[in-house]
């Protein structure tokens, strides 16, 4: 399968400043790809170069297979972008300025009023069809400003912070609405300072900082490498001293860097295990050889934030 | 041609620009900024009350007014149409509106005439507006008429090329600066040059200053026996190419008044509308090169990496 959006090599550099460097990837139609990183990490950057918005300083990217450089032209009604800052015309009707944007692309003029319909409904304005857009919040115009990426159906949707700025439960029906967007078929790249927020909607993340992709995949192959030991959670029946024996049994064993009592759930201890899957049994069959009275015995997921403090170094360029 | 009509006009896309200055200007509601609309408000009144005092000098004294209209008329314009256009594209940059209008890929030509239409509309509405006072004091007056009907026609056609001329410029500078204050500067900066301070200084260093012989008469003076630097023959030139000159000159009076000035003689003004127009031409093609420009950002950096 032809890749929707790849990018190789592409860097840019303002001056000495080198914003975006070898940033390579690969996306496939249906992809929601989570674009993470701090502050001045190259993200805009990236995602505007992506939109031929600016020229990189080398490498190259094409978007349903046309090169964004040498054909800016053809790639452009293949991409709705969301810019992270935009402005809205004044003196209009949401409606009116979504059909100045769909008349932009040269639709038959009958199919309009329905691509709009289509649109108002999908990012839920339908109530403020007749609104003037300087009226609208912040976090509506955010939605208008998706739905006039929606006009002419593109096949990739460049997101720059599209939840930056939002309510709670505006973040979730944005998420909802990407989400959906992806399962349409649409490759979706979506920015944002905060891993979380995307791990739950996007089937690949990459963390970005000073430029460079520093990791890239799915969610799970990214968690499992950065994660060199492997937190494990152990309960015991609710008697202090099976705790305090688990304890002393564990802080013996070879493969175990790091054991402490969890604070937040009772009889429960936190273990940083190095050994692969298999040493993860052997040690399960051995404490169960040993009579621990054991209640659970997880593997905790890394939190995600940690994933994300534990790639970034927090240094800004 | 009607394939282009419908393509720049009646199809464009564009058009919705047309659409939000008649709002800005009639529709009231909480959603426009009040006080733009009270300013444009109190200036229309203004106009109002100006406009009725013209026809009542006209109809009362039977005097011909008509300079006093069409220098008038000129001031407007010439501040109506830079006022309304500085922004047009600039101001979509700043406004962070430009991207999205680029990814459309709306031509040049469209955005074009989509920024150009509304202004120069209101342009000719206010000339169609002045017309029928201009015309009436033309026949009411008493004693000497001040120009023969074909000049004042002419006159109207000067201004409209003038109105053509310099909303293009606008465009252009607009297209051409990041910020809406440069372009507006630029604007007046070089409005207020060519039009008062270069006929100033012309008359300072060309003309003896009595009576109403300064702005023109005599600007070869000093000059009589030997041939003037060219820089002063071009300056002197553009000077002569100042609308509310023009709008003096054809005055019947000036015309059979003695001048000294060789510029004026030959009658160079007449040529003046169509040099407006050559120099609009001009500026529509800069125009959309430089919005061509903007739309392909990437192809931009590269030739100027390549150059
Ligand atoms: N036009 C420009 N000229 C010079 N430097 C620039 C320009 N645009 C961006 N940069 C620099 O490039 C780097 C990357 O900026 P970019 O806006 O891509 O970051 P980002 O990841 O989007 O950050 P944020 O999360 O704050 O939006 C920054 O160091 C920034 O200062
Ligand atoms: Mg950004």
């Amino acid at each position: 399968m032809q890749p929707m959006i790849s990018a190789e090599n592409l860097r840019k550099t303002y001056g000495t400043l080198v914003a975006v460097e070898g940033w390579t990837l690969d996306l496939y139609p249906g992809d929601i790809f989570g674009f993470i990183g701090p502050n001045g990490a190259g993200k805009t950057t990236t995602i505007k170069m992506l939109a031929t918005l600016i020229q990189p300083t080398s490498g190259s990217a094409t978007v349903n297979g046309i090169d964004v450089v040498r054909f800016p032209r053809e790639v452009r009604p293949y991409i709705g972008y969301m810019p992270d800052a935009f402005g809205v015309y004044d003196d209009i009707k949401v409606w009116e300025y979504l059909d100045f944007f769909c008349a932009a692309y040269d639709p038959p003029k009958e199919s309009r009023p329905e691509i709009i319909e289509r649109v108002l409904t999908v990012t839920d304005l339908m109530e403020k069809r007749d609104a003037y857009v300087q009226t609208l919040s912040r976090g509506m115009q955010q939605r208008l400003c998706l739905a006039k990426c929606l006009v002419h159906d593109p096949k990739v949707l460049l997101l720059d912070e599209p939840a930056s700025g939002l309510d709670p439960r505006a973040r979730i029906d944005i998420k909802k609405l990407i989400a959906r967007l992806g399962a349409l078929g649409k490759t979706i790249i979506v920015s944002s300072h905060i891993l979380p927020e995307l791990a739950d909607f996007c089937n690949k993340i990459g963390i970005q900082e000073r430029g460079k992709l520093l990791v890239s995949g799915d969610v799970e192959t990214i968690v499992r490498q950065l994660q060199p030991t492997r937190q494990l959670m152990i309960s015991v029946r609710n008697d202090d001293s099976a705790v305090t024996r688990l304890l002393e049994t564990l802080r013996d064993h070879p493969l175990i860097e790091k054991v402490t009592r969890d604070t937040d759930t009772p009889y429960t201890v936190r273990v940083a295990f190095t050994g692969n899957v298999e040493q993860q049994a052997i040690l399960l069959r051995s404490l169960i050889a040993e009579e621990h009275p054991l209640t659970s015995f997880a593997e905790s997921a890394m939190d995600l934030e940690d994933v994300f403090l534990r790639v970034t170094t927090g240094k800004v360029h | 041609m009607s394939h282009l009509w419908r393509y720049l006009l009646r199809e464009n896309p564009m058009q919705i620009e047309t659409t939000r200055a008649i709002r800005r200007f009639t529709v009231s509601g909480d959603y426009t900024a009040t006080t733009q609309r009270t300013i444009t408000r109190i200036l229309f009144g203004l106009l109002y009350v100006l406009y009725a005092w013209f026809l009542v000098t006209i109809v009362m004294y039977k005097d011909d007014m008509s300079q006093g209209i069409l220098w008038f008329e000129f001031g407007l314009l010439t501040l109506l149409i830079p006022g309304s256009l500085y922004t047009a594209i600039s101001g979509e940059r700043e406004r962070m509106t430009w991207d999205s209008l680029i990814l459309t890929n709306l031509s040049p030509s469209r955005i074009l005439a989509g920024k150009l239409l509304w202004r120069l509309s209101l342009a000719g509405i206010i000339m169609l507006i002045f017309l029928p006072p201009l015309l009436l004091t033309h026949c009411t007056s008493h004693y000497n008429k001040s120009y023969a009907l074909p000049a004042l026609l002419w006159i109207q056609f000067l201004l409209a090329a003038w109105c053509v001329f310099l909303a293009t410029f606008t465009v252009y500078i607009s297209a051409n600066t990041k910020r809406s204050v440069a372009t507006l500067s630029i604007v007046t900066l070089s409005l207020l040059f060519t039009l008062v301070l270069l006929p100033m200084l012309m008359s300072v260093f060309g003309v003896s200053m009595t009576s109403d012989s300064a702005f023109t008469q005599g600007y070869t003076y000093g000059y009589e026996n030997t041939r003037p630097p060219t820089a002063w023959i071009v300056s002197s030139l553009i000077a002569h190419l100042n609308p509310a000159l023009v709008i003096l000159w054809m005055e019947n009076s000036s015309q059979t008044m003695i001048s000294s000035d060789m510029w004026r003689d030959s009658g160079i003004f007449l040529i003046a509308p169509f040099l407006y127009l050559i120099g609009a031409g001009l500026c529509v093609a800069g125009t959309l090169k430089a919005l061509a420009r903007l739309g392909m950002p990437m192809q931009a950096t590269r030739k100027e990496k390549g150059g």
